[in-house]
């Protein structure tokens, strides 16, 4: 019987079905993909982006001579002697004298007036006083920051409500400082200092930065790169093009593949164990943050570099070889050339991978809470050896904290390590661009 | 004119032997894969190796420029000998050899560099150039022969992966003879090209008989027919027959050979 | 020999050698039917032969078109090209001897007429055969391939040459004793020259089935008998 190419038999509609059934659970799982990543990204970005934002208040503050420097000689010895408590209330004041000029009247006692100002705020104009003495004496004006309820009010994460219930701020506070900001002298600004500061402690979430964290991972990065890409690169190119085919070679090839999949933790155990107790570096160093992240790149460097080269057609070795190159010349003079995009790329790729993670940090304790700037070599510690904190391990330090004003600091630290990240892989795209070669 | 025919065919038999092997054995791992080869390679001349896939004439082709050795598993016995001298002696240094036996492939696999940068290279790593002059007359010179110097000169800058297939190969050519070897090894060289092409190569083939001993491993009867003088038969890992190639074409001795090349089933 | 993986060369190379087997029966017939024409005084038998030989070199140029196919498209090697190029010259030598027998049936058609010469007819008749039967050999070796039967065509020359050497000096004898038989001989010499020159093709064709086999022409040279060249005056 002939059948007519115009109408569908019913084993072609069966499959036609199924193929269309097919096509719909794979758009349906892309969408479940794209919802979860939506979420994660409101949710981070909703919590994080106002930690870029910072509240101060612009103060015009008296520094008198009577109290900041009483022997009137600038001997900075003498004046380092008054400490932070003694500048708490010249702020207070400036801050009840703005309210007078601005004609604001309130039932709120001098303290709590005072506890709108960060307690970090002392500190910064003391610095900047102990920095040039002579601003003792003058009036001088300062942005001072904001604490931390006031900072939630204007993001949003305080309200009327739950001032009410809370010990540390009060409604009329709120309202004094909404009507300040009505009058310009609070105000809501872009906050570099988040990126430069170093922690602080508990009760200044609005003081808190990630200078030191930030350091570090850039001293644990330097450490991975200087270490991992030779090491990685010359066993692969060996593994690759020199080592005979036996067992080997077959075993160590197989334990390399086994060491890419081992939980990360187990790195930083073994951080722990080689590192801290047996060669006795310092703990909550770059220098071990990095050995340990080191280990565990190493395995992705060698396993994409070997991708790579493998990836460099046979031609090519071949005719090398056939013009009379050695082996050695035929890899450095032609393989590696043309492997180098594939080898950037698994070497960024591993990096950033590095870059985020927690777990061997925790271990060798760069977990603990540090405010000095670690430099990158002092004589006691050595080069890398001065304790420091990590990006990631900032994200957990900070969500561990009670309050709230830490979980957006958290979230601003996801965004900025999401940033550099994208910027990383972004850099391997263009790099595996730029240079790939066709043959 | 017949009379200069016929000379012009025995002055190529009777050419100075240039590569002797005896009792060539190839093994990849168990598979003996070439078996007692015995042949004689006379220089000047072009000499092409046919067969069905997977009888060893490659095989045995890599074995003349010890190509063979960056293959683990293979393992090379007998005697191969170039004017006299054993390649395979623990004294030779392959890397010296293949200076002196150049290699093209069958696919054209010019490195991704600039024309002028692929035909430098061998001369580069083996010192044959003094300066730079010495460097661009080498080039020159092995374009030329090449038949690629007109097409190429004006621009030797440009990516050699730029060219046409057939310009590829002859680039792979002009960077073979560039070390100045003595003897030439083609794996299939024309597989990859289109006929104007390969009749570029092949008429380049001939040009180059002058001046070098070419072995040539093709799998077009035709194109062994045309451009050589001798022809050998490989058939299961052996040498069945190696002949002048007008013997091989029009009355082989060995019926393998005929029904191999009147395309019978054998 | 084992068949060729393409098998519509095997179908090619059959059907030439198909033709040539077609054209050589059409020559073995008019040879014959040319001599009995001759000895049967029958014109319409010659008219006949004289028809048929443009069939004849129809099949040639059909051969020369189907092996110029052959070698264009398939570019035959060794035996397959030794078996193209004896075609080729077989055919050639066919459409000769086919010539010759039309030759024999023209003059047949005007010795109707005339007296018969004394016993020549069945002498010729007898070569005729004889050639015939060389001609048969030969196309029976090129289907089989069978050198030695080829070569026993060759060495079968011999024979028709002295049949016509006989025949010769008999029309020399017949002429110089009565010269009203001068036309007559001479026509009937031509008729054996004809017959001798078609041994001559069907032994060249055998020595080109040799070549066909062993791929090498016979290098020693055939008996040559055809003496009178020589001949000076009838003994």
């Amino acid at each position: 019987m002939k059948t007519s190419l115009l109408a569908a038999d019913a084993r072609t509609k069966k499959r036609n079905a199924a193929e269309a059934r097919f096509k719909a659970y794979g758009f349906a799982a892309i969408i479940v993909a794209m919802l979860a990543l939506l979420i994660l990204l409101t949710s981070v970005l909703g919590n994080g982006m106002s930690s870029f934002r910072q509240t101060y208040i612009a103060l015009d503050v008296a520094l008198p001579e009577e109290k900041l420097d009483k022997s009137g000689v600038r001997d900075l010895s003498v004046m380092s002697k008054v400490t932070t408590i003694g500048y708490a209330p010249i702020l207070r004041n400036a801050l009840l004298d703005a309210l007078a000029a601005q004609g604001i009247e309130t039932e709120l006692s001098d303290k709590d007036i005072g506890n709108m100002i960060s307690k970090e705020a002392a500190a910064t104009v003391r610095n900047k006083v102990l920095a040039n003495p002579d601003l003792v004496g003058q009036t001088v004006s300062f942005d001072v920051l904001a604490s931390g309820r006031i900072d939630g009010y204007f993001k949003g994460r305080v309200t009327m409500e739950s001032a009410a219930l809370d010990g540390n701020t009060s409604p009329e506070a709120l309202m004094i400082a909404q009507a300040l900001a009505d009058a310009g002298v609070i105000e809501t600004k872009f906050n570099w200092n988040f990126f430069v500061w170093p922690d602080a402690s508990d009760q200044r979430p609005e003081a808190a930065g990630l200078g030191v964290a930030i350091l570090g991972s850039l001293y644990m990065m330097i450490v991975v790169l200087v270490l991992a890409l030779p090491i990685g690169v010359a066993s692969s190119i060996y593994l690759e093009e020199f080592a005979p085919k036996n067992r080997w070679t077959d075993l160590i090839e197989v334990n390399i593949s086994n060491l890419a999949a081992v939980p990360s933790i187990v790195y930083g155990i073994l951080g722990l164990a080689i590192f801290i107790n047996f060669m006795e570096f310092n703990q909550s160093s770059p220098l071990v943050g990095g050995l340990v992240l080191t280990l565990m790149t190493l395995p992705t460097i060698i396993i994409s570099t070997r991708a790579a080269l493998k990836s460099v057609p046979p031609s090519i070795r071949d005719a090398a070889l056939g013009v009379g190159a050695s082996k050695m010349q035929s890899v450095f003079h032609h393989v590696l050339p043309l492997a180098a995009p594939g080898i950037l790329t698994g070497t960024i790729i591993g990096l950033a991978q590095a870059l985020g993670e927690t777990a061997p940090l925790l271990l060798i304790g760069m977990v603990a809470f540090v405010r000095e700037y670690p430099a990158a070599y002092t004589p006691d510690a050595g080069l890398f050896g001065e304790a420091s904190t990590a990006l990631p391990v900032q994200v957990f330090n900070w969500t561990q904290r009670s309050d709230p004003a830490f979980v957006e600091r958290a979230s601003g630290a996801i965004i900025t390590l999401l940033v550099f990240l994208l910027i990383m892989n972004a850099v391997a795209i263009y790099l595996r661009r730029r240079f790939e070669r066709r043959w | 004119m017949e009379d200069m025919y016929h000379a012009d065919r025995a002055m190529s038999t009777q050419q100075d032997i240039k590569i002797k092997a005896d009792k060539v054995q190839v093994y990849y791992a168990d598979n003996h894969a070439i078996k007692d080869v015995d042949v004689e390679i006379a220089d000047k001349t072009v000499t092409a190796f046919i067969g069905p896939s997977g009888c060893g004439k490659s095989t045995f082709l890599r074995c003349l420029n010890r190509m063979n050795d960056t293959i683990d598993i293979c393992r090379v016995e007998g005697d191969i000998t170039i004017d006299g001298e054993d390649i395979y002696d623990p004294k030779v240094d392959p890397v010296q050899l293949r200076a002196k036996v150049g290699m093209v492939f069958q696919k054209p696999n010019p490195f991704p560099k600039s024309i002028y940068d692929n035909v430098a290279y061998g001369p580069k790593i083996h010192g044959l150039a003094r300066n730079k002059a010495e460097l661009d007359e080498i080039v020159e010179k092995s374009l030329r022969k090449a038949a690629l110097w007109n097409e190429a000169k004006d621009r030797l800058t440009a990516p050699g992966t730029g060219l046409s297939g057939g310009q590829q190969q002859r680039l792979c050519i002009a960077r073979a003879i560039a070390t100045a070897p003595e003897v030439l090894l083609m794996d299939e060289p024309c597989s990859a090209l289109d006929p104007i092409a390969t009749a570029q190569v092949e008429e380049l083939i001939d040009e180059l008989r002058q001046s070098y001993s070419v072995v040539i491993v093709t799998h077009s009867m035709q194109q062994a027919a045309r451009v050589s003088q001798k022809t050998a038969f490989f058939h299961l890992g052996n040498l069945v027959e190696y002949d002048d190639t007008d013997k091989i074409f029009t009355n082989p001795e060995d019926s393998r050979t005929e029904s191999y090349i009147s395309g019978r089933i054998g | 020999m084992n068949e060729h993986i393409s098998s519509a060369y095997d179908r090619d190379l059959e059907a030439i050698t198909t033709l040539i087997m077609k054209m050589g029966g059409l020559v073995e017939d008019a040879i014959l039917k040319a001599a009995k024409s001759l000895a049967d005084r029958d014109v319409e038998l010659a008219e006949e032969v004289r028809a048929n030989d443009k069939i004849i070199d129809a099949l040639e140029v059909q051969i020369n078109e189907e092996a110029a196919r052959v070698i264009a498209l398939r570019a035959p090697v060794s035996k397959d090209l030794r078996s193209i190029l004896t075609v080729l010259r077989l055919s050639a030598s066919l459409e000769r001897i086919g010539d010759y027998a039309k030759n024999i049936a023209k003059r047949t058609s005007v010795l109707v007429g005339m007296n018969p010469v004394n016993g020549s007819d069945s002498a010729l008749r007898r070569m005729a055969r004889e050639v015939e039967q060389m001609l048969k050999d030969t196309l029976d070796a090129y289907v089989r391939g069978d050198a030695a039967l080829a070569e026993d065509v060759r060495q079968r020359d011999h024979e028709v040459d002295q049949m016509y050497n006989a025949l010769f000096r008999e029309f020399l004898t017949f002429m110089m004793e009565d010269p009203r038989n001068i036309t007559a001989c001479m026509h009937l010499h031509f008729m054996a020259k004809n017959i001798e020159r078609m041994g001559d093709l069907t032994t060249n064709m055998a020595e080109q089935v040799i070549y066909l086999v062993t791929g090498e022409m016979p290098e020693e040279a055939r008996p040559k008998s055809d003496k009178t060249a020589f001949v000076t005056n009838p003994s």
